[in-house]
């Protein structure tokens, strides 16, 4: 059977009453969904009734059906048009708001998932120059959205620290000039942080983030430092003693250091502990993540990949230990990735995941510069062309952002990513709630626009999305679930009071 | 699939209908292989003459079978594309449209910095002549080649 | 009645399917697939969809019959396999036909509501409040306090040209679900 369900042999199809929807069999019920992205969850009796046009009015199923849009005669068009608009807000932003600049491309690191291809610390030609680093923020102030994150990236960012200071100063000297919202987010593996450096990042406002795959066993064994040693301790010791400086100084206004871990074949038997790392550090999520065989990873893919379903079963695990940290009160840890669905599911909004909108977020939410100019349209995009292959390269920091916006490899993405421009998505009941990585399936499967059927990428998701709508029917589970999307809510509320990326003035004592 | 082999030159040879399959969907099922096989087509009235030449170092009757299948499979998978494509095309240049246009914005979305204000110009001038310092004082001046020694383990600092 | 209904179903199916040739030899499974029943849409749909296991050859017209050879990928497979997998494409077959007629029928519904979407006015955002029976009297004027000054930046972005808060701060999602 194919990766979209079959209808059951007894069912006698009477379309002429239904309104747009797709159906998926979930095993032992059905969930219908439609473009809008209104759901419902069905026994298969009633499942049946729908698609048998046996559904009466004065029926609640039949109310249910009509406020969801999935009964033609009462579509209600105002309120879908509501609907379709908020979902799809991201449509009318003004261009990308995520920067993110590679620095350099030198590391101290040697992470075996490295998509970055990193070169050993001696090779400064692949620094950021200066000239490169004004005209990379001269760039970005061209672009038109009134909020710009700046990211910066690797390689170790670390290791061209001069110029990281220039960007964040330059930057924020021109956001004050032309108003604009600022914030500034440094990705560091923190083996090369020291407390002048950390202050100075404090005074500037800038947020940090680095990466933890778990405890020492995993994280050894998929991020070693070249030429050998430990980098486990290091990442520790940092998160802890920036989380000590922050709660010290609550008057800095500064922000808690995020973590990110990345999932390999070393992580797979590790589910719980990592949860338990990241809880023990005080985290507020954790975000199980699966790795793409992109750049460097698709050469060690046989010795750090896994298949879709190794992948689906660590992350129903390991969420299923999490919800249980949640009900049984010892932690409120919540997963990233579920959040991010489950706004797209219950809120029916836009939690900002560039792979999850359609179109995809590739130069028109989010954009990657590379160290010598060169502007790519995802970070793995710019992943590929380090492989050799420039396809998505989409300018040069001393072009025109019109030129960037309007070009032919940024419109192409465009229309590949859209979902209903794409065979399987169409006819899919996850097709509101996910999204298409044309670079992924470029790497993948040699085509932009993919074959779904025997996609990686597809059977993920499909199968992220099936765990999801499984664990929504659970009472206990959609409990901690609605908890976190309360949350998720109030850490953007609380993050918007401050006034990021402008330095902080020093307070009278 | 009817299917001629022919190992020494490591290809594989079948027809494509025309009735079934349009021209394009041949040339972006060539062009989605291309890194794997080199195709020759042939026009043969009512049919294409397909040969696939497979790049691989070695490549016997499986790969060849596989290489002739996963063309096959592609020819399936644009054309029906196309038909998705033709069939949802208003909605898809609706919500295409609409993002990139947006995205570029224009003129009146963007606020610009004067960038001849005297102190704006003093405030960039001054950063590039601290920041050039610093990374003469402290960036490695060395750009090593290929092959350069690395770093001893455990070392700290590669800023010295 | 319902038996008799069934029976009908039944007789009506087998007019319409010719009956899939298997070459057990070769491997491979051949359907006749008529496009006056099934349309050309469904067809290759179905025919796409598992090109995930199988090889997927096409022949026939694109007016008439489409005819469809599945090989699967893994090697010459076994009679009964075939048959299985006839069963399955046939399924694939019939459930593609309700999907496309489901598709036609509803198109203009999809491209109306799309265009209207596309230029309906950006929602007035508000941001959440988390659950208040949770708070003290102290939290709980901390975050209208943060809540009045993200509202008052909201009507300030509004009022020029301004796109929405990327960061998605929205209208809090218990006012719009709870009942």
């Amino acid at each position: 059977m194919s990766r979209l369900s079959t209808l059951p042999r007894d069912i006698e199809p009477k379309l002429s009453q239904l309104g747009a929807l797709n159906f998926r069999d979930m095993g032992g019920w059905f969930l219908i969904s439609n473009d809008w992205g209104h759901w419902l969850m069905l026994e298969p009796a009633d499942f049946k009734r729908v698609m048998s046009g046996a559904v009466k009015e004065g029926e609640p199923l039949y109310t249910e059906l009509a406020q969801r849009g999935f009964l033609r005669e009462r579509t209600d068009f105002d309120a879908l048009v509501k609907t379709e608009a908020r979902r799809t807000q991201f449509r009318r932003f003004t261009g990308p708001s995520l920067h993110m600049i590679v620095v350099t491309l030198r590391c101290n690191l040697a992470c075996h998932y490295c998509h970055s291809s990193v070169v050993d610390p001696t090779r400064t030609d692949t620094d950021m120059d200066l000239e490169t680093a004004k005209r990379t923020v001269d760039f970005i102030f061209d672009t038109p959205n009134e909020t710009i994150c700046i990211e910066f990236q690797g390689g170790e960012p670390l290791l061209n620290w001069p110029v990281v200071k220039f960007v964040t100063e330059y930057a924020q000297a021109k956001a004050k000039g032309t108003g604009r919202r600022l914030i500034v987010t440094l990705v560091s593996n923190f083996n090369l942080m020291d407390e002048e450096k950390l202050d100075w990042l404090i005074d500037h406002h800038v947020s940090i983030c680095t990466s933890l795959d778990g405890p020492a066993v995993v994280h050894e064994a998929n991020r070693p430092r070249l030429g050998g040693g430990a980098s486990h301790a290091a990442v520790i010791k940092w998160l802890r003693y920036i989380q000590k400086r922050v709660q010290e100084q609550p008057e800095r206004g500064y922000y808690l250091p995020g973590a990110l871990m990345t999932t390999t074949r070393a992580s797979l038997a590790h589910g719980p502990e990592i949860v338990d790392v990241y809880d023990s550090l005080g985290m507020d999520q954790v975000f199980l993540r699966p790795l793409s065989p992109i750049g460097y990873a698709k050469r060690v893919w046989h010795d750090i990949g896994y298949s879709p379903a190794e992948f689906l079963k660590f992350y129903e695990d390991t969420l299923d230990y999490i919800v249980d940290l949640n009900t049984s009160g010892k932690s409120t840890i919540m997963e990233r990735f579920s959040t991010v669905l489950l706004t797209k599911i219950v809120k029916g909004e836009d939690p900002g995941f560039m792979d999850l909108r359609s179109p995809a977020g590739a130069v028109l939410g989010c954009i990657a510069y590379n160290y010598d100019g060169n502007i790519f349209v995802s970070d793995e995009g710019r992943m590929v062309a380090h492989q050799g292959d420039p396809v998505f390269k989409v300018g040069h920091v001393r072009d025109p952002w019109e030129s960037v916006a309007s070009h032919p490899t940024t419109r192409a993405l465009a229309l590949a990513s859209t979902m209903d421009s794409q065979p399987q998505c169409m006819h899919c009941a996850h097709k509101p709630f996910c999204g298409f990585d044309p670079v992924f399936h470029y790497e993948m499967q040699d085509s932009m626009t993919g074959r779904l059927p025997s996609s990686p990428w597809c059977e993920i998701r499909m199968g992220l999305l099936d765990i999801m709508f499984k664990k929504l029917r659970d009472p206990k589970t959609r409990a901690v679930f609605d908890a976190w999307l309360t949350r998720d809510e109030c850490r953007w509320a609380e993050s918007d009071a401050h006034e990021p990326g402008t330095p902080i003035q020093e307070t009278a004592a | 699939m009817k299917l001629s082999y022919d190992l020494d030159d490591k290809s594989v040879e079948f027809r494509v209908p025309k009735g079934t399959y349009s021209e394009d969907a041949l040339r972006l099922a060539a062009q989605v292989l291309s890194r794997r096989a080199e195709t020759y087509a042939s026009d043969e009235g009512k049919h294409w003459e397909v040969v696939l030449e497979a790049k691989a170092a070695k490549a016997g009757k499986p790969e060849l079978r596989a290489l002739a299948g996963e063309f096959h499979n592609e020819l399936v998978n644009q054309e029906y594309r196309f038909v998705v494509g033709a069939f949802n095309r208003n909605i898809t240049d609706i919500v295409v449209t609409q993002a990139l246009y947006s995205a570029r914005g224009d003129e009146s979305t963007v606020k610009r910095r004067d960038e001849d204000d005297p102190e704006f110009k003093k405030t960039v001038a001054e950063l590039m002549k601290r920041t050039q310092g610093e990374i003469e004082r402290t960036m490695p001046k060395k750009i090593a080649d290929k092959g350069a020694p690395l770093p001893a383990a455990g070392a700290e600092d590669f800023n010295s | 009645m319902a038996k008799a209904k069934k029976k009908a179903v039944k007789k009506a199916v087998k007019k319409t399917a010719k009956k899939p040739k298997l070459d057990a030899k070769a491997g491979t499974l051949t359907v006749d697939v008529d496009l006056k029943t099934y349309g050309l849409e469904a067809a290759l749909g179905a025919a796409y969809l598992v090109t995930d296991l199988n090889f997927v050859s096409l022949g026939g017209d694109r007016k008439k019959t489409l005819s469809v050879t599945l090989e699967p990928k893994s090697g010459k497979a076994t009679a009964a396999a075939l048959n299985k997998l006839a069963a399955q494409f046939q399924a694939e077959l019939d459930t593609a036909k309700v999907r496309w007629e489901i598709s036609r029928n509803n198109l203009p519904v999809r491209e109306h509501v799309a265009k209207l979407a596309a230029v309906a006015k950006p929602e007035a955002q508000a941001p959440a409040r988390p659950n208040e029976t949770k708070l003290t009297d102290e939290q709980q004027s901390e975050i209208d306090r943060l809540i009045a000054e993200v509202e008052s930046e909201i009507a300030e972005m509004n009022q020029t040209k301004a796109v929405p808060d990327p960061k998605g701060i929205r209208d809090s999602w218990e006012k719009k679900n709870l009942k």
